[in-house]
């Protein structure tokens, strides 16, 4: 079959976009919801993979296409900040673009892109600040409760399309317990963020039967399964140093040093400096009461042997990524080059225990490190699962929780930290097309006429999300499309007659449940954020009438 | 000009639904593809302008050309000789069963025949004598040839070839329905396509 290709412009119109984000759409669309089907598909190593997480799908495909190309990557950045979100921005993209597919033509490029503009400026933050005063918010200090049923829904809304209600109830209690609630809100948000960017520091992912098996453990974990040089007893008021350098003398090489290290003589003198440069540095830390040594590099035979002899642990060959995190959380420096005549007290570590401890099989070090200064973080999270790639879903599914969760969070003036949720089961896309179709927008707008078109056309995005959970958690029958629509209308009665806009959504079996007291909360932050991707990228693509592509 | 612009009608409407019908059914089956490890294309399709795919082999693959439209035409009387024997065969006996079955009483509450008519095989579908007649000329023994080819094979597969390019083309001026003259169209197309292969392997 020929077909152009090379540098040819070649069109792109309406139907070529509304093609790919359906074919998209269609990976993820069983995978949508609490009960949601998991997709099973081979990556292009051969590895087979079995998940229902759209950003992982759509990063496995082969998309030369330049517009696929462009929505997978609009997906993969919005990931990176709320964690979640990518099935539901699929299917608002699949719907809009349908929408424009049968009403406008190619003509109508300009004046689209004129709404999606006004839309974005003006009726948009109305509609933020309408579904904000109808939110829920509660404060870590004066209503810690609520911010705590807040945390756990957010948590709960996340992991439950993954797991089963007994599971993810399990985790939820397990990820939750690895927080500490009783810090002032300035140290607990600054806990939140901390964890959130470094999550791969505070997770141990283990092989277990089950992956109820998860659970918490007190202190840092040092996953090492060699290179532990440690007296077998646990010890206490550790003071410890950080090496990100050799304690022996490096052989230059542009010199070419080792030439002159040919003869005995010179040999020998060299290795005697070595021994004692090793030597003074043992003695510097016996002087100053240092009795473990951290080290990013390896520490040779020798050297061991001279620190075991003065009573001194090693643990060497830490990943930098541990060595800068530990540095950071304690706000302390490492040692980046050696001699000298004494550690300075920035550089001397304190740690209240360090224990050799073995999970999953592997030895491993628990270390606790206290004193003044000392980042806010408690407990390392410990994950099971039955196999390798299911503990790496497990830990992905957690990370996009945990981003949730901090996406739900406001450090606010006093300071204060406050959560801020909505329920979940699309209420949010149920109070925002009752929104958005009332027109209720308009009355605080100059001219009427303006962002009409594209507010009914999110409104009809924002119905075909909740349409396709209700199909998703609800018994295939005949009149799934007629049930839906008898449900749509009295949500958008009760609003009319309640003159709000109150939070009903579809719980796991499809009944109309108001989901805030059912426990399903979503972070409004998330939600804003992919209506504005949403936006950008539906300006992106109406701005783009030609692609250049193989 | 708005004041020039009128509504669809109702054939138009259809069109447009069959169209996205169709549209929808492409995405559904490159989703699969995707999922296979296909690779999409930013290139499309010179025949129905669809967006491409490749498999791991680097060959090109139009779901549109190479399924959709293949599905359709086993089963289509005009595409495809087989299917019109079949068609032609199963009215015959719709036919004979109907001459050997009595009418219905018009009591029963039943359509009834009416008395001394017989129902006229041509009166069901008026694309029947059509097919049934196409599907004759494909089986019939070519009288004549345009050229005399060595294998006897090839001159009867080429006359069978021509003598389907020549009724269709007769179908396709008669036509007055879209969709089958695009079939007529495609037909003489594919006709051609073997015409031109059966030369180049003879050659």
């Amino acid at each position: 079959m020929d077909n152009n290709q090379g540098t040819e412009l070649k069109l792109l119109d309406f139907s070529k976009s509304l093609q790919i984000a359906r074919a998209l759409e269609s990976l993820v669309l069983r995978g949508f919801g609490p009960q949601g089907l998991q997709t099973l598909m081979c990556t292009s190593t051969g590895q087979v993979l079995v998940t229902n997480n759209g950003a992982t799908i759509f990063n496995a495909l082969h998309i030369g296409h330049p517009a696929g190309r462009l929505m997978v990557k609009a997906i993969d950045k919005m990931i990176q900040y709320t964690g979640d979100g990518s099935k539901t921005f699929i299917v608002m993209l699949s719907e809009i673009l349908q929408q424009i597919d049968r009403k406008y033509t190619e003509k109508d490029r300009g004046k689209m892109i004129r709404e999606v503009t006004h839309f974005t400026h003006n009726v948009f933050p109305v509609l933020q600040k309408q579904v904000l005063d109808h939110s829920r918010t509660s404060s870590l200090i004066n209503d810690k409760k609520a911010f705590c049923d807040s945390f756990d829904g957010v948590l709960r809304s996340v992991i439950s399309p993954h797991y089963s209600a007994r599971v993810v109830e399990n985790l939820v209690t397990t990820v939750t317990s690895s927080f500490n609630f009783d810090l002032p809100s300035d140290h607990f948000y600054e806990q939140v963020s901390i964890i959130t960017r470094n999550l791969s520091q505070f997770v141990v992912k283990t092989v277990g039967p089950s992956v109820t098996d998860s659970t918490t453990l007190d202190s840092f974990i040092i996953q090492r399964d060699f290179a532990l040089h440690l007296n077998l007893c646990p010890m206490e008021k550790v003071r410890f140093v950080i090496l990100m350098c050799s304690i022996e003398e490096q052989v230059k090489q542009e010199d070419n040093e080792s030439i002159y290290l040919s003869t005995n003589d010179s040999l020998r003198n060299f290795m005697l400096y070595q021994r004692k440069r090793v030597d003074k540095f043992a003695q510097m830390c016996v002087e100053q009461k240092i009795n473990v040594v951290i080290s990013s590099v390896g520490i040779p035979k020798y050297c061991l042997q001279v620190l075991a002899s003065r009573n001194i642990s090693v643990i060497h060959y830490l990943e930098e990524e541990d060595v800068e995190f530990l540095s950071q959380m304690c706000r302390k420096h490492v040692i980046l080059e050696f001699p000298r005549v004494q550690f300075t007290e920035k550089e001397i570590f304190v740690a209240s225990s360090c224990q050799r401890v073995i999970i999953g099989g592997k030895p491993c070090v628990q270390l606790t490190p206290c004193g003044e200064g000392l980042a806010p973080y408690t407990k390392t999270l410990i994950l099971a699962a039955p196999t390798d790639s299911l503990c790496g879903q497990l830990y992905t599914v957690i990370h996009k929780a945990i981003k949730s969760v901090y996406l739900s969070l406001i450090l606010s003036e006093g300071p204060s930290c406050s959560s801020a949720t909505i329920p979940g089961g699309t209420s949010f896309e149920l109070m925002c097309s009752h929104f958005l179709t009332t027109g209720r927008w308009c009355k605080s707008k100059t001219l009427v006429n303006e962002g009409v078109q594209m507010a009914s056309i999110l409104a009809g995005a924002f119905v075909g999300v909740a349409r396709i959970l209700h199909r998703n958690v609800t018994e295939t029958t005949q009149n799934q499309t007629r049930d839906f629509l008898i449900k749509l209308s009295r949500v958008w009665k009760r609003d009319a007659d309640m003159n709000s806009l109150h939070c009903l959504g579809f719980d796991r079996r499809g009944t109309l449940r108001d989901m805030d007291k059912e426990g399903v909360l979503e972070p409004i932050a998330l939600k804003f954020h992919l209506v504005s991707c949403l936006m950008d990228l539906l300006c992106t693509l109406l701005k783009t009438d030609g692609i250049i592509g193989t | 000009m708005d004041f020039e612009w009128e509504p669809p009608s109702e054939a138009e409407m259809k069109i447009l639904e069959a169209r996205r019908e169709r549209s929808d059914k492409i995405s559904k089956l490159m989703g699969d593809y995707l999922l296979k490890g296909y690779k999409m294309l930013g290139s499309v399709c010179e025949t129905c302008d669809t967006i491409l795919l490749e498999d791991k082999q680097a060959m090109k693959y139009c779901i549109a050309c190479q399924e959709l439209d293949t599905d359709t035409d086993k089963d289509d009387p005009v595409m495809s000789s087989s299917a019109a024997r079949s068609l032609t065969e199963e009215r015959q006996g719709v036919t004979q069963g109907s001459r050997t079955f009595p009418a219905a009483s018009s009591t029963s509450g039943r359509r009834a025949v009416p008395q001394g008519q017989q129902p006229s095989p041509l009166s069901i579908d008026p694309r029947l004598g059509l097919y049934e007649e196409g599907a004759k000329k494909a089986a019939k023994p070519a009288s004549e040839s345009l050229e005399v080819w060595p294998n006897p094979d090839y001159s009867s597969a080429l006359d069978s070839l021509c003598e389907k390019i020549r009724w269709a083309s007769e179908e396709l001026k008669a036509s007055s329905s879209v969709e089958y003259s695009i079939q007529l169209c495609n037909l003489i197309k594919a006709s051609a396509d073997a015409m031109q292969s059966l030369k180049s392997s003879q050659s």
